[in-house]
């Protein structure tokens, strides 16, 4: 489903990302791990194509076409979501209103019709309770004043509305108290299926508790170091990072 | 050196309006003085402080001719501009006249009346006198001489004492024209009497290809604990040449709610003139323009605090594309024996190109030490992180921006109270955003 073949990528003129592969089938997910600053979040914007990320060497291959060649929002609507680390506040526009239209675009690439308001309604609030939302969230301006797990739960509605095929959740955890936790797991679990792959990037095992994956890599300077099972988080959580200074990357 | 202004044009155009009109004395008297001091005076250059940002010489290089009643259009042909988005009463009129097919006043409430400005200077010249000259009261202004020599038509509302009207009533003017360069002249007079409580819409739109001209002046009475929503929405299109000023007079403890809207033209200048001439009262003002092309717009505004305890709000955006031009300049006076008075003002602008140019001045004379003000301007663009949030979720680039610019919008037009009138704003917003600027 997803073909990520040496990438070079780079911020600026910083070169961030130094040859990164990795291979995501269908229905799996891949827990992403590895020191600040490592590229994790460069990974997120490669995939989603943001524009002050450069892709100088390599390819992304996404059902075999090469999305490094579409538009974010081509990407988003063949099914492409990404979770932000930092989702941005937009005074002015309500979170109904862009989930409506994101909706909408999605449904028309599809070649499904435009949800009339009232289905559209009746579907964002069966998702709303699932994430144990408050409706008063529908009308208040996108993250605007949202605290920061309320932003990363709003991630998750959305994810949960558009149903992309692939996910890439950022750091969705990170500001969550317990119990939220385990909301946003279980609105990530609920899209789970043989078809709908995830790259969940994460600091913590305890994500990995609840959203379990079949994989789990390293990145380091740019590269995965290595890669394993969900054990391997179990072993980070234990002996941290700092084994990777003791062996040249790549190794 | 005023602008000169093709006197022989207005004059011999003055000639015929004298002879076709049968005024009183005291109006033609009027009339007269008016066009003297027009012709004599001229039009002020970007010299003059309250026009440093507009230039007047190509509105004064135009012959326009008086705009003429018409065969009135059938109600269809009027659509585009939305006329049933509001389903209270409505006043129409087509290049200046009135037009009774197109007007609808079956829902005008008891204790409201609405009529022609023309039909009340034939039945009752007398009670229109005074609103009729406060305007030339209001000093020497050029385009209120022009008004006041040329205006045929218009319209009087009064909200009697006390009334309450649940849907806004609306007042068109449509510029229907297939020569060029036609004018109008409309007078409004806005009375909200003691305690009374409405919204009015002032609408300026246009039909048909041609260059035009709308002088419009309003004068607007909001009389002890009356509360007046008034929204004023010009659209004629970007080859109009549009000058409207507005002058409101506020009594006791009551509320003055405006919002002014202005999509674009060739040349469009709003004056906004308040007077807070009693403790209590309170105003708030918004702006929006949405340019494009080589469009300019200026907005002009001046609040008076003349005595204690009154407050005013203005908030004013501009969304700037192409190679246009929007202007703010806000002056805010605070009179000596104005205490306690609380004023805020802001001025933000959008810009989408990088031709596009803001200019915003506010202007704070305080003469008054135990009073709160603040005020603050910015000039930015649309911001790329939202931008591609927003793609990031599957909206095209046209339709982030658009989202985007509605996000910036929405400050003002949420201010508006009526329903369906910040719905008809946000339609035409949306309209006009499809088309040019960018
Ligand atoms: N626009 C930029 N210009 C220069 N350097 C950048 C830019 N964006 C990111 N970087 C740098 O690239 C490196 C990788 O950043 P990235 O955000 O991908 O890290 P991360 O692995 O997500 O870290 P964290 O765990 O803290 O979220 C960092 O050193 C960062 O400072
Ligand atoms: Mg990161």
């Amino acid at each position: 489903m997803l073909e990520i073949q040496n990438v070079h990528a780079q911020a600026g003129d910083t070169p961030i990302l130094k040859g990164l592969s990795l291979s995501v089938g269908a229905g799996e997910v891949h827990a992403i791990m590895g020191p600040n600053g490592s590229g994790k979040s460069t990974l997120a914007k490669v995939l989603a194509g943001h524009p002050d990320v450069e892709v100088t060497e390599g390819e992304v291959l996404y059902d075999g076409k090469n999305i490094l060649e579409l538009e974010p929002d081509e990407r988003a609507r063949e099914g492409l979501f990404l979770a932000f680390q930092y989702p941005v506040e937009i005074p002015g526009v309500s979170n109904s209103t862009l989930l409506r239209e994101a909706l909408n675009a999605v449904r028309a690439h599809r070649g499904d019709p435009e949800l009339d308001a009232i289905d559209f309604l009746g579907l964002v609030k069966e998702k709303t309770a699932l994430l144990d939302m408050d409706q008063s969230f529908l009308s208040r301006a996108v993250n605007e004043g949202f605290s920061g797990g309320e932003k990363k739960r709003n991630e998750v509605l959305q994810m949960q509305i558009l149903e992309p095929r692939l996910g890439v959740l950022d750091e969705t955890d990170s500001g969550l108290d317990i119990d939220a936790l385990k909301v946003v797991a279980k609105g990530v679990n609920a899209l789970r299926s043989p078809d709908r792959s995830f790259v969940v990037i994460t600091h913590y095992q305890r994500l990995l508790d609840h959203i379990v994956p079949d994989f789990v890599h390293v990145l380091n300077e740019g590269r995965i170091v290595r890669s394993g099972g969900k054990e391997l988080a179990h072993e980070l959580e234990e002996k941290g990072y700092a084994w990777l200074e003791e062996q040249p990357a790549g190794a | 050196m005023p602008i000169a202004t093709a006197p022989d044009t207005w004059l011999q155009s003055f000639g015929r309006l004298s002879e076709e009109r049968t005024d009183p004395a005291w109006l033609s008297e009027l009339r007269q003085q008016a066009m003297h001091s027009f012709i004599t005076h001229g039009l002020p250059t970007t010299r003059h402080e309250d026009w440093m940002y507009t230039n007047l010489q190509p509105l004064a290089a135009r012959n326009f001719q008086r705009a003429r009643a018409v065969t009135t259009p059938a109600p269809g042909t009027l659509e585009g501009h939305h006329l049933d988005a509001l389903s209270g009463p409505r006043i129409v009129f087509v290049n200046g006249h009135f037009d009774a097919q197109l007007t609808d006043l079956e829902a005008l409430p008891e204790g409201v009346a609405v009529a022609p400005l023309e039909q009340m200077l034939r039945e009752t010249p007398e009670r229109m006198r005074s609103h009729i000259e406060r305007l030339v009261e209001a000093g020497d202004h050029p385009f209120a001489n022009l008004n006041t020599a040329f205006f045929e038509d218009g319209v009087v509302i009064r909200i009697g004492e006390g009334i309450e009207a649940p849907q806004p009533i609306q007042v068109v003017f449509v510029m229907k024209s297939w020569q060029n360069d036609v004018v109008e002249h409309p007078r409004l007079i806005l009375l909200a009497e003691p305690n009374s409580r409405a919204t009015v819409v002032e609408r300026y739109e246009a039909q048909g290809p041609g260059d035009r001209f709308t002088n419009a002046a309003t004068r607007v009475d909001v009389r002890a604990g009356a509360r007046l929503e008034h929204i004023r929405l010009q659209r004629e299109g970007s080859s109009s040449f549009h000058v409207g000023m507005t002058h409101v007079r506020q009594a006791r403890d009551s509320s003055y709610e405006n919002v002014v809207v202005s999509l674009g033209g060739s040349v469009s200048r709003h004056e906004l003139e308040l007077d807070l001439v009693e403790p209590g009262a309170s105003c708030s003002l918004g702006g929006l323009y949405v340019l494009g092309g080589k469009e300019h717009v200026d907005n002009h505004t001046v609040v008076h605090h003349r005595v204690p305890h009154c407050t005013s709000e203005e908030l004013y955006k501009g969304i700037l594309g192409g190679r246009s031009r929007g202007a703010f300049t806000g002056r805010m006076v605070v009179h000596k024996d104005a205490q306690h008075t609380s004023s805020s003002q802001a001025n933000h602008n959008l810009l989408l190109s990088d031709d596009a140019v803001a200019d915003t001045r506010p202007q704070l004379e305080i003469y008054a030490d135990d009073v709160q003000c603040a005020h603050g301007a910015t000039i930015g663009q649309l911001d790329e992180e939202q931008a591609f949030y927003l793609r990031s979720r599957g909206l095209t680039p046209m339709a982030a921006r658009n989202l985007l610019i509605h996000g910036f919008a929405s400050e003002v037009l949420e201010t508006v109270r009526d329903d369906e009138v910040r719905t008809l704003l946000e339609r035409v917003l949306e309209s006009r955003l499809n088309v040019d600027v960018t």
